[in-house]
């Protein structure tokens, strides 16, 4: 009787919040009085000892600052800046900032990791180290007992203390929400020197580590709904469900002249297999106007213009998720209405966010909400014809001028040490407006806007204003740099690697088969030796490491050898060209205590090829190339030495071809802090 | 919070080695990696997180 009490006494007590977890997990609570206890005297504890602890952090600066070589570095990165574009702009004099750096410094290709893809690469320029020692070698890592898909850079699981009543589970313990990546970040390493640093938006940072300084996460960080970012489609017309996307697409009904409808937002942390809904109304102005209405509040909408964040707060019971998420308007008659992911909000985040948790909270107190969504830019919205060209432009603008402020803020209260800020619009625009710049895209060129045409040089122009306004904001004694994690290419084939091993005969469909679902599905594997798996990796399917492997280690070394030399023979004998440069192996390009954790073989495509949309998803069938007729009409998974990346100094520096990962130890360097043994990169030696 | 665990002199000095002929960054870095590694090897699992991936620009 006392123990049915004392749940029941659950629904009926206000609990607060301690985290939101995303899909499968839910909400965790300060179920038990002991844990308030805890915390209690751990309090206690950390404020009698701060006086000790401020007295050794002072110690700690003061040697750091005896031995730096200089007082402030300022980092800028461009996701995705191309070293051959930025070249051919500084020729034509459109980047004036960046080729007044190329005179008076060092103007440099950078060399990217292989594959060169954003989280590898970053990963890199953050510890100083090779993959197999950071252990982040796609987007994807793949569960062996599964052969399922995950984020390679984080990992949310849910509370593993639950008391379940009827429906309902009551999570009571924390979710855990792990970073991935391994090795020691440079800021990390620098902080436990006494050398501060601000860090914004450096990719795959979510969650952000505690260290010394100031941290807001960056790509990676998932949506409200715990996805890296599902749109929803309002439509009086359409009732589709999104083949490719995932995105959500709602049917809406006008009664007494205005619509009536339900947001469907993340799961109930209650009842598994839940959504959580927000009713909402969309009430028309005029043509070109509508009012949408919450019980959180009410905006007005334009057609054609991104409104502002708008905040939606998901009821639990007694539980409140807030988001907020922006509106477009395509039209009224027929109602065509895009909402964008719904972000966490940062003045109340579910998850974290940043270092100190009171950061982000702080920066939206300041500036007024802001995406929080890692890939805050919805090219999907884009490819799917969801979000107009110019939505989406202004969706990629709003997000970087949000963030602009706060590099902006950073740069006008950093005292001494390190900050660095990274801007992805470079990459988010690339990608998707590449075939304007391209003759030979296949994907759709069909705006006539000067704006969209001409969308890859506004952006890099934008970068130079970035530049620009930063350089006017330094000290004489300040050192900038810039850098860019990959460089990028055209992206008009896509080569179907696992209809490929099948008719090579090493990947095996059930009987009766001619092509899988999404994730290998359908897949025999106890007559599947190699197998496709995220944007350049392919596996074997190893006995005792694979759950039905069959392939011996003995035999692997010839299976790897033997589809590498197949690849780089392949010919694409429709247009006549090698769609794959080199195939590596891993243990030829990575070392290091997670290598095992690599695909056996890493594909590196020749420019203008890239790993098919279908097979990226784990699919079998089809052509073995295809045309890409998407938007998504330039990438990167070529190999580095064809991309390079940007680097760019106020300094001259000694390195000919410099390296992501000497990136972090020249910044030791320049602070006068001793590199640490496990990094590989190489100080590039910046004359002071 | 990190939990800190005793282990004996000889244990540590055999962990330093590891860590630098392996490539650790640190001792609780490779302790963490071979509990892992050992937990991982027990469980069944986890399924993928397919959800979780929806909206990746890259894949999707």
């Amino acid at each position: 009787m006392r123990k049915n009490f004392w749940k029941i006494s659950l629904f009926i007590l206000p609990l607060p919040l301690l985290a939101y977890v995303g899909p499968g997990a839910g909400f965790a609570f300060l179920g038990s009085f002991l844990f308030v206890f805890l915390a209690f005297f751990a309090a206690i504890f950390n404020l009698s000892t701060l006086p000790i602890r401020a007295a050794i952090r002072s110690v700690k600066r003061i040697k750091a600052r005896s031995r730096a070589k200089i007082k402030r570095l300022i980092i800028l990165g461009f996701d995705g800046m191309d070293y051959k574009l930025t070249r051919k702009l500084i020729e034509k004099g459109e980047l004036p900032n960046f080729a007044k750096l190329a005179k008076e410094g060092s103007f440099l290709p950078l060399k990217s990791t292989d594959p060169p893809l954003s989280p590898v690469a970053w990963s890199t320029f953050t510890t100083g180290v090779n993959p197999g020692k950071h252990n982040i070698f796609d987007f994807l890592a793949r569960d062996p007992k599964t052969y399922m898909p995950k984020l390679s850079s984080s990992e949310i699981l849910p509370p593993r203390k639950v008391i379940k009543i009827g429906k309902y589970e009551i999570p009571i313990s924390k979710p855990k929400i792990e970073l991935l990546r391994k090795s020691k970040s440079f800021w990390k390493v620098l902080g436990d020197n006494g050398v501060y640093a601000q860090i914004l938006r450096v990719p795959f940072t979510f969650p952000p580590e505690k260290f010394y300084g100031l941290q807001l996460a960056g790509l990676g960080t998932p949506d409200l709904r715990g996805t890296q970012g599902t749109f929803t489609y309002f439509s009086e017309e359409r009732n589709e469900a999104f083949e490719i996307s995932d995105g959500v697409c709602v049917k809406l009904e006008k009664n007494n002249g205005y619509y009536e409808g339900a947001i469907p937002g993340p799961p109930n942390p209650f009842k598994k297999g839940e959504i959580l809904y927000k009713r909402f109304q969309l009430i028309p102005v005029d043509s070109n106007r509508a009012k949408i209405k919450t019980d959180d509040g009410e905006i007005v909408i334009q057609k054609g213009k991104l409104s502002p964040w708008f905040r939606l707060d998901f009821k639990a019971g007694i539980v409140k998720v807030s988001g907020i998420a922006q509106w477009y308007l395509h039209s009224l008659s027929p109602l065509s209405l895009y909402m964008s992911p719904i972000n966490l909000n940062p003045e109340k985040p579910a998850m974290p966010l940043s270092h100190p948790s009171i950061f982000a909270v702080y920066l939206a107190k300041k500036n007024g909400p802001f995406a929080t969504l890692g890939m805050a830019e919805d090219t999907w919205g884009l490819n799917e014809g969801v979000l107009d060209e110019e939505g989406y432009i202004q969706q990629v603008y709003n997000a970087n001028r949000e963030r602009e402020k706060f590099h902006f803020d950073a740069i006008s209260k950093a005292g001494d040490g390190v900050l660095v800020s990274v801007f992805e619009y470079t990459d988010r625009i690339q990608h998707m407006f590449w075939r304007y710049i391209d003759p030979d895209s296949p994907a759709p060129k069909d705006s006539d806007k000067k704006e969209v045409r001409e969308a890859i040089y506004n952006v890099y122009k934008d970068a130079d204003r970035i530049v620009g306004e930063t350089i006017k904001r330094l000290k004489k004694s300040d050192i900038i740099m810039i850098v860019s994690d990959h460089g990028f290419g055209k992206f008009n084939r896509g080569f179907n690697v696992n209809e490929w091993l099948r008719r090579e005969g090493y990947l095996v469909l059930k009987e009766g088969r001619t092509e899988s679902g999404k994730w290998y599905e359908g897949v025999d594997w106890s007559r599947t030796k190699a197998y496709g798996f995220g944007l350049a990796g392919i596996f074997l399917n190893i006995k005792g490491r694979e759950a039905h492997g069959i392939v011996t280690r003995e035999e692997a070394e010839k299976l790897k050898r033997e589809i590498k030399e197949k690849l780089e023979s392949l010919m694409d004998e429709e247009k006549g060209q090698k769609p794959i440069e080199k195939v590596f192996l891993k243990e030829e390009i990575y070392r290091g205590p997670y290598t095992k954790n690599a695909p056996d073989l890493i594909v590196g495509y020749k420019i203008g090829y890239r790993v098919s949309w279908e097979s990226a998803v784990g699919m079998v069938g089809g052509d073995i190339f295809v045309d890409n007729t998407r938007r998504w009409s330039a990438d990167h998974s070529f190999t580095s030495d064809q991309i390079p990346g940007i680097f760019f100094c106020n300094r001259k520096i000694e390195k000919k071809y410099p390296t992501l990962a000497d990136v972090p130890p020249t910044v030791y360097d320049l602070f006068g802090v001793k590199t640490p043994p496990f990094v590989e990169g190489e100080n590039m030696g910046v004359k002071v | 919070m990190a939990k800190k665990v005793k282990i004996s002199d000889e244990a540590y000095e055999k962990a330093k080695e590891l860590v630098e002929k392996k490539g650790y960054s640190s001792v609780e870095e490779l302790v963490e990696h071979l509990i892992d590694k050992e937990y991982t090897e027990e469980g069944e699992g986890g399924g993928g997180e397919e959800e979780r991936l929806k909206g990746l620009g890259y894949i999707s």
